[in-house]
């Protein structure tokens, strides 16, 4: 457990640091919403007969911004990303940070198996994954209430907040992976950020195209859709599909962690 | 020199693979969903047939800069600026944090030359890069607004619209290489420049759901808004202003810092 306190107290500033981005953004979008959704019914109704290209270059895809649910949904949208990129930061430097600081000769010396000390770090970094999430949810509730709105929105911002977490997980989880698998440090950690960024790119695709089909499956962006989350729920189907991805990502990111070279950089 | 050319030899890989994926992806957009996009104007105007025509005049004003070139390539600059500007931070982390990370302040601090020649060294070398890769991000724009716009063309303003990418990454650049000088540890470099482009990237997407005034002026994506550039031929002064101020301030800022930090102790 002091390997598990220890990653929690080093953790701690940045992950403060990263919780004030979203409050921010999370607080100044709610409660700046009202100006935004004027006209948002005619807009909406407008915007569903476009072709889908249409909407997404004018930047309302994925949107009904008729309703505070709908708004709340294009910044969830944003937060998606600001997570997996936070959560590619956990990963990356749970498995790579004792040999940026060269310190690792001091940690793996000590008796414990290189798997212990990593299901630790990893352990610590999921615990801050898992409060930003719940952040999410209570930043949401505490900026929803500025806001003279009736209807209670718990729910949905739960939803939110899970879909964010499990989102966060496949970013966690592979860049873990990544790291692992690169010997030079800085290069597991682009790998992991370039994913979060080529899934990105592929989620503005999803977007532009008529019939995307299969591309769903490849972006975690789009696994979780506005207007499911909305209606009904987080999609079963794909809520799985990231915990087993990140499954996956998991035991590749042990066994690379194994057999590695801990050198420096 | 040979600061200039060690820098230049050990970055250009990574900054010629980011301007071939900005390219790529320019020339992607405009290739691959431009003429659908542009077709798609015929659905559009029938659907608006069926509204008030003083509804359907006022939109239809938009229309035309909606369904253009410019209109097309300015949805895209949201994209472009952000990969454009990770690529500028981490080039700004990158190399001038160089020492920092590998421990050696040491080594290069020592040589007989002064540091403010070394910082110029590495800014020289960053903005032979910037320019590098704008000089094909713009030669692949202008090559595309030929293609694909109709006639007349001007490429005065295409050219300003493309330019608004190279300032809007000497901002981040800028941003970026403040960072690194004052920045007691740099683990990551991608991890920072993704971070710091992100963050660009977010409050622009804020700034475009909100349209509120104020957040303009900390969104650096937004200082040189290539639409504007495409349909009026310039930049709104205040923030274009505001874009430069900041540069330059956060340049000087890193100067000084840079030529008069302590080393820290290994």
């Amino acid at each position: 457990m002091n390997l598990f306190r220890k990653e929690l107290k080093s953790g701690l500033k940045p992950f403060l640091f990263w919780s004030l981005g979203l409050f921010m953004f999370v607080f100044a979008g709610i409660v700046k919403s009202s100006a935004a959704m004027a006209d948002g019914q005619f807009m909406t109704d407008l915007i569903s007969k476009f072709p889908r290209i249409v909407v997404a270059v004018m930047g309302m895809a994925n949107v009904d911004i008729s309703q505070f649910g709908g708004f709340y949904a294009v910044l969830m949208q944003y937060i998606f990303v600001l997570t997996a990129v936070y959560a590619a930061h956990l990963g990356s430097g749970a498995v790579s940070r004792e040999s940026i600081d060269k310190t690792y000769e001091f940690l793996f010396t000590k008796p414990r198996s290189r798997s212990f000390i990593l299901a630790q770090k990893l352990l610590a970094a999921m615990v801050f994954l898992t409060l930003y999430a719940c952040f999410n949810l209570l930043f949401s509730t505490l900026a929803v209430k500025q806001l003279a709105l009736t209807g209670d929105y718990t729910a949905l911002f739960l939803r939110f907040s899970i879909a964010t977490w499990l989102i966060g997980l496949v970013f966690f989880s592979l860049a873990a992976a990544f790291a692992a698998s690169f010997r030079a440090s800085e290069r597991g950690a682009r790998a992991g950020n370039l994913a979060v960024l080529g899934a990105y790119a592929l989620a503005v695709v999803y977007d532009l195209v008529e019939k995307p089909g299969v591309l769903r499956l490849l972006t975690p962006f789009r696994y979780f859709l506005n207007t499911e989350i909305i209606k009904t729920n987080v999609h079963p189907f794909y809520a799985v599909l990231c915990v087993a991805l990140s499954a996956v990502f998991f035991v590749i990111a042990f066994d690379r962690f194994e057999r590695r070279d801990l050198g420096a950089v | 020199m040979n600061v200039f050319r060690f820098e230049l030899r050990r970055a250009w890989v990574n900054a010629a693979v980011w301007t071939l994926v900005l390219t790529g992806l320019l020339v992607g957009l405009i290739a691959g969903a431009l003429p659908a996009f542009l077709e798609s104007r015929v659905a559009v105007e029938n659907m608006l047939a069926s509204f008030p025509p003083a509804f359907a005049a006022a939109f239809g004003l938009q229309l035309d800069n909606l369904f253009s070139f410019g209109g097309f390539y300015a949805f895209g600059f949201l994209y472009y600026s952000l990969f454009g500007a990770i690529m500028a931070s981490a080039i700004g982390l990158d190399l001038f944090s160089r020492e920092k990370r590998e421990k050696c302040m040491d080594f290069l601090m020592t040589k007989p030359c002064t540091r403010s020649r070394l910082f110029l060294e590495k800014l020289l070398a960053s903005l032979a890069l910037l320019l590098a890769s704008n000089a094909v991000f713009m030669t692949a724009s202008m090559l595309l607004y030929r293609a694909y716009a109709p006639d007349p063309l001007l490429p005065g303003r295409a050219l300003l619209a493309a330019s608004s990418l190279l300032l809007t990454e000497l901002v981040f650049f800028a941003i970026a290489a403040f960072a690194a000088v004052f920045a007691k540890k740099i683990r990551s470099v991608s991890g920072t420049a993704t971070a710091i482009g992100f963050a660009g990237f977010l409050l622009s997407a804020l700034y475009s759901l909100l349209g509120e005034e104020k957040l303009r002026y900390i969104t650096p994506f937004k200082y040189y808004d290539a639409s504007k550039a495409f349909f009026d031929g310039v930049f709104e002064a205040k923030y274009a202003l505001v874009g430069a101020v900041l540069t330059l301030a956060l340049m000087i800022a890193a100067y000084a810092r840079y030529t008069r930090a302590d080393i820290p102790a290994l």
